[in-house]
């Protein structure tokens, strides 16, 4: 394989595996190894071959409390998670195995539809009429599995390719822009015009099958005696319904793994950084076979990550990351009489601290541990007097230092206000949240059948004291005891996002907590230095991020990549863009997996 | 047709959908069409409306038995309808109990409702997957804690094959239902909360063992759907449908083409989208509406503008906007789910505030006598708001054949019983389900239902199944009760 990319001062082939250290491979799950060849082996077969491979932390204590052959083990939760860890990184894996992971070829996403159209035309609108709702198994709506067609949308996008046309030719601006040959010349000007936007819309040069076939509708309506105009709307229509422009495409060759296309790649990179097709400058790079070298494609990612189109990194990655449309959740909004200074415009101002943020680390390519570590924010005037931060701002927002007591986004008021209930924070909530978006751990599930979750009413006990009475229920405790202390260390700010040293029943706040690995905090500021201390956040957004770009969940083979990635590219010294370089310059994003394989 | 309790809150209408205009001249041609309708063998129409997280139970339980039966206090709205509705004891929903999964029903009360076929929650998208495994979208850590190999035999053992799809959806593929261009029409109003459990949690209609039939979410979808298949009478240009097929017929070639060089998963997805056109180009060249339609009231000023950011009024605009379907013959088949979960601060008709925090908090109500009052408010209100339905369906005239509430069958319930510890491994428990209509005239309504044994809801299912013709003997764990509906 030859030697492509040059990342943190050492070369690393294309296809991975061969050059992971074990300094890749968290600690975690090498002492989980060690606990499981202990304790699990002579029952469960070595690791490398275990049926139990993946198993999550609440299985296994599943297995303990209710495997009459697992009666007697005994293991702390640390180690449990250890042991989880190792199952879900085999440290073996690292090294044998050339599993980047197969993606289907499937539909474009419905915001990717849209922008695809827009850009193709150069327009703007929303062509998403009559689509039924997007599907996804991941946090993102560009996940791949999920993207099949239906007989209604199918139908949608038919008819919206009438709409889409129309409206084209009523834009005279957008008409004179299509119309670069001479109407009169009839078949061989629509043959110029379809080859121009079918270039745009497959993503590659069409060749002659392709140019015949989409002008077969142009020579229909002329033979019924339509003008060139309606003719021509009917291959553009052809067009828009075409599965090369519907569909991302991989090839399958009987090589097992390969390395993308040219054009593949310039799709996946057009779509991960702009949710849209690629631009004429990225076509040419591929069909001038350049993408692939290495400082071409660092010059294409520096210039897609420059474009105003990148603000889909924005817009759609940290949008569905931080699940930021939980703030506008119908009713649940905060009781107006109680709450009367949260206003619709308050939560605005809120949305666009956080995404203002995210921008702001993009644009000025800041480090990623920013977004928990930050000691500043952007704020208006309106924002910083709710947090009582008392200095003079304006309507615009500015970037401004925040007290100690605050941490990057985790204390923006839209990630307090729309993980607490109603009226009042909620500490499971908080929790549960800061586990899925933050530290990647599967929040439980729902309680089981007949365990009675209501917080005891106990006189003289705080909320803390009373939440410990209930968890500590033999039913409760697997769960409540990772999710709850994540959700109290963010108690000293209110549902609304403001501080706060005391609970409404009149004891002072108490935002102590303990991760699974020992490690203790005080409050969301320490929080967020334990997890970063240890590389769990690290690991945890490099995974987020991978899932994006790929377009596919994050499985147990990507365990190594991922680690890597977020150890190597997530520090106080790097930037933004090694992120994002990393991302693309890792397997799971630049090969391709048959679809036998698993 | 305005009744109060169908009140939409604010302007959510340019105008109402109350403002139907229909030609004279085909009014006229109306005992002909019903004469034909007749010989087409149409089916009644079928329709489910999910709600979740249970009821209070104490007070939902009817007392007495045939005809001689009284209404729960919870069900008062439903008094003028009593006759329109029957309500049955003990339905138990097998496949809905956790089966030594652990945690996980109100998820698995949404995949098991219409399926009837044990839901193993959270093993990723597309599926819940009904029966076997699926290694290409498997979530391992997402499995449940006593998901064990041993289990998915325990399944195959119990329940045998993979299931062919949801009650509606099997519906919606006979025969009867090729002339319709809308086979069915799914509509999820709310949900989409913290929840983690992805797949089956989200759908309650299922095209097979792990692929969720499409649905709206957004009513300008639901309502240009349906408002694409509206018979408006006018003579389509030949022309127009030449060009539009000849636009369709490119994609065989493409798909031809692609299909030499990608993988078999790959192919069968451009296949369907292929065989998506295909149906599509074949509804183009049949330019003849259904015999049964007639020009009907839907107009493009009554689609929605917004129905803002309350639920119930999301409820309410979708019901019309089936009403509207079945008027103009548009579909026979539609299942809405209301996800309420997240939600508070709902009021009712009357501006009365029925919770102030979130529903799941009330349904865990612990017999806390404020939460307990909470759940009861709500679910009040659920049957208020079916009210109104059945309102609407009776006021509308079904081609001089009866009303649209005769001529369906109508499931209205959930999936749990209680919502406060759901208990479906219990065996003393019974889902809430309320028959309404008449099924044309294969049901007779107006009764309780109580054998005093357990009715399966997958013989409900299989009734409502065989009424729209099918002749399927055998659905989900049905043992083939007959039931006297």
């Amino acid at each position: 394989m030859v030697l492509l990319f040059q990342n943190c001062g050492e070369f690393e082939s294309a296809d991975g595996f061969a050059n992971i250290s074990s300094t890749d491979i968290p600690d975690s799950a090498l002492i989980g190894k060690a606990i499981y060849a202990e304790r699990c082996a002579s029952c469960h077969q070595p690791i490398e071959s275990s049926r139990k491979l993946g198993r999550s932390p609440e299985q296994i204590i599943w297995g303990i409390e209710n495997v009459p052959q697992m009666a007697g083990i005994k293991l702390t939760t640390f180690e449990i998670r250890a042991v989880s860890e190792a199952l879900k990184i085999d440290p073996a894996i690292c090294e044998v195995q050339d599993k980047p992971g197969h993606i289907p070829s499937n539909r474009m996403s419905h915001q990717e539809y849209n922008r695809a159209v827009n850009d193709l035309f150069q327009i703007t609108g929303n062509w998403t009429s009559g689509f039924t709702a997007d599907n996804s198994a991941s946090f993102f709506d560009n996940e791949s599995f999920s993207k099949q067609t239906n007989s209604l949308l199918t139908e949608a996008y038919f008819n919206n390719s009438k709409r889409i046309v129309d409206s084209l030719f009523a834009n005279q601006t957008a008409l004179n822009r299509l119309m670069v040959c001479n109407p009169n010349q009839g078949r061989a000007c629509a043959s110029i015009i379809v080859n121009q936007v079918g270039r745009l819309a497959f993503r590659r040069p069409l060749d002659s099958e392709d140019i015949n076939g989409l002008l077969g509708p142009f020579e229909r309506a002329q033979a019924l005696g339509l003008n060139f105009n309606d003719s021509l709307k009917a291959s553009l229509r052809a067009i828009l319904i075409n599965p090369n422009f519907l569909f991302k495409i991989f090839k399958q060759t009987n090589q097992k793994v390969r390395d993308l296309d040219q054009f593949e790649l310039a799709t996946r990179l057009s779509f991960f950084i702009w949710g849209s097709i690629p631009d004429d400058g990225l076509l040419k790079r591929a069909e001038q076979n350049q993408l692939l070298a290495p400082e071409v494609l660092d010059q294409e990612i520096k210039r897609l990550l420059a474009s105003p189109k990148s603000k889909y990194l924005v817009n759609s990655f940290a949008w569905q990351w931080l699940g930021l449309e939980k703030i506008y959740n119908a009713a649940k909004q905060p009781d107006p009489t109680l709450f009367p200074t949260y206003t619709s415009q308050l939560r605005e101002d809120m949305v666009s601290e956080t995404l203002t943020f995210f921008d702001r680390l993009i644009v000025e390519n800041k480090s990623p541990l920013d977004l928990l570590l930050g000691d500043y924010s952007y704020l208006n005037q309106r924002l910083s007097d709710h947090y009582q931060f008392n200095q003079a701002l304006g309507s615009d927002f500015r970037k401004v230092d925040i007290p100690s007591n605050r941490s990057g986004i985790l204390t923006h008021g839209s990630i307090l206000r729309m993980t607490s209930n109603p009226n009042e924070t909620s500490i499971v909530n908080r929790g549960a949240w800061t586990m899925e978006r933050i530290i990647c751990e599967e929040p439980p599930h729902d309680a089981p059948d007949g365990v009675d979750t209501t917080i005891p009413e106990l006189p003289g006990l705080s909320l803390r004291e009373r939440l410990e009475v209930h968890r500590n229920k033999p039913a409760c405790i697997s769960c409540h005891s990772v999710m709850d202390p994540l959700g109290f260390a963010y108690e000293n700010f209110g549902p609304i996002g403001q501080f706060r040293t005391q609970w409404k029943d009149g004891f002072a706040v108490d935002a102590t907590g303990q991760l699974p690995d020992g490690s203790r905090f005080n409050g969301v500021h320490e929080l967020a230095l334990r997890i970063t201390e240890n590389g769990v956040f690290q690991r945890c957004f490099s995974k987020h991020l991978l899932s994006f770009a790929t377009t596919r969940q994050i499985g147990l083979n990507d365990g190594c990549t991922v680690n890597r990635i977020g150890k190597r590219n997530i520090t106080s010294e790097s930037q933004f863009s090694d992120l994002i370089n990393a991302v693309i310059k890792s397997d799971p994003f630049l090969r391709y997996q048959n679809e036998e394989i698993q | 047709m305005s009744l109060p309790k169908w009140a939409i809150h604010r302007r959510a209408f340019l105008r109402g959908l109350g403002g139907t205009i229909s030609l004279p001249f085909l009014e006229a041609m109306m005992p002909f069409q019903k004469l034909y309708a007749q010989s087409l063998n149409l089916p009644p129409r079928m329709i489910y409306l999910w709600f979740d997280l249970g009821v209070y139970r104490t007070d939902w339980v009817p007392t007495g038995n045939g005809r001689n039966w009284t209404l729960p206090s919870n069900l008062s709205p439903l008094q003028n309808h009593k006759n329109e509705i029957i309500m049955l004891r003990r339905v138990r929903n097998y496949y809905g109990d956790s089966h030594n999964e652990g945690g996980g029903d109100h998820a698995r009360s949404i995949g098991t409702f219409l399926t009837c076929a044990h839901a193993r929650y959270g093993d990723g998208h597309p599926g819940p997957d009904f029966g076997l495994p699926n290694p290409t979208t498997a979530r391992l850590q997402h499995q449940g804690p006593g998901t064990t190999e041993g289990f998915a035999a325990f399944q195959q053992q119990a329940y045998g094959n993979k299931i062919a799809g949801s009650v509606d959806q099997l519906a919606a593929r006979l025969p009867w239902n090729n002339s319709y261009s809308l086979k069915s029409v799914q509509m999820r109003v709310g949900g989409g909360g913290d929840s983690h459990h992805n797949s089956i949690n989200q759908h309650l209609s299922w095209t097979n063992y792990n692929t969720p039939a499409p649905r709206f979410q957004d009513l300008h979808s639901l309502f240009d759907t349906i408002y694409q298949r509206r018979p408006t009478g006018d003579v389509v240009d030949p022309r127009i449908s030449a060009v539009d097929t000849s636009i369709l017929d490119t994609v065989g070639p493409t798909v031809a083409k692609i299909n030499r060089m990608v993988g078999s998963a790959d192919k069968m997805r451009l296949d369907k989208y292929l065989s998506e056109t295909r149906d599509l180009e074949r509804k183009i060249s049949s330019v003849n509406p259904m015999p049964t339609q007639k020009v009907c009231g839907l107009t493009t000023t009554s689609r929605p503008q917004s129905a803002g950011p309350r639920f119930d009024d999301h409820i309410k605009m979708t019901l019309q906007l089936f009403v509207k379907a079945f008027q103009c013959d548009i579909t026979r088949v539609a299942t809405h789910g209301w996800h309420y979960g997240n939600f508070s601060f709902l009021t009712d008709s009357a501006g009365r505030t029925l919770n102030l925090e979130p529903h799941n908090s009330y349904s865990h109500h612990g017999d806390n006598a404020e939460s307990r009052d909470g759940l009861r408010r709500i679910s009040q209100y659920w049957a208020e708001i079916f009210a109104g339905f059945l309102q609407e369906m009776k006021q509308a005239d079904d081609n001089a054949s009866g009303s649209l509430l005769d001529n369906s069958q109508i499931l209205f319930g959930c999936g749990m019983q209680d919502g406060n510890g759901h208990n479906s491994d219990y065996g003393d428990t019974e889902l809430p389900i309320i028959l309404a209509g008449r099924a044309s005239g294969k049901w007779s309504p107006g009764k309780l239902v109580d054998t005093g044994n357990m009715i399966r809801l997958a013989d409900i299912h299989l009734n409502m199944l065989q009424n729209m013709g099918s002749t399927d003997q055998k659905f989900g764990d049905s043992a083939g009760t007959q039931l006297n509906l």
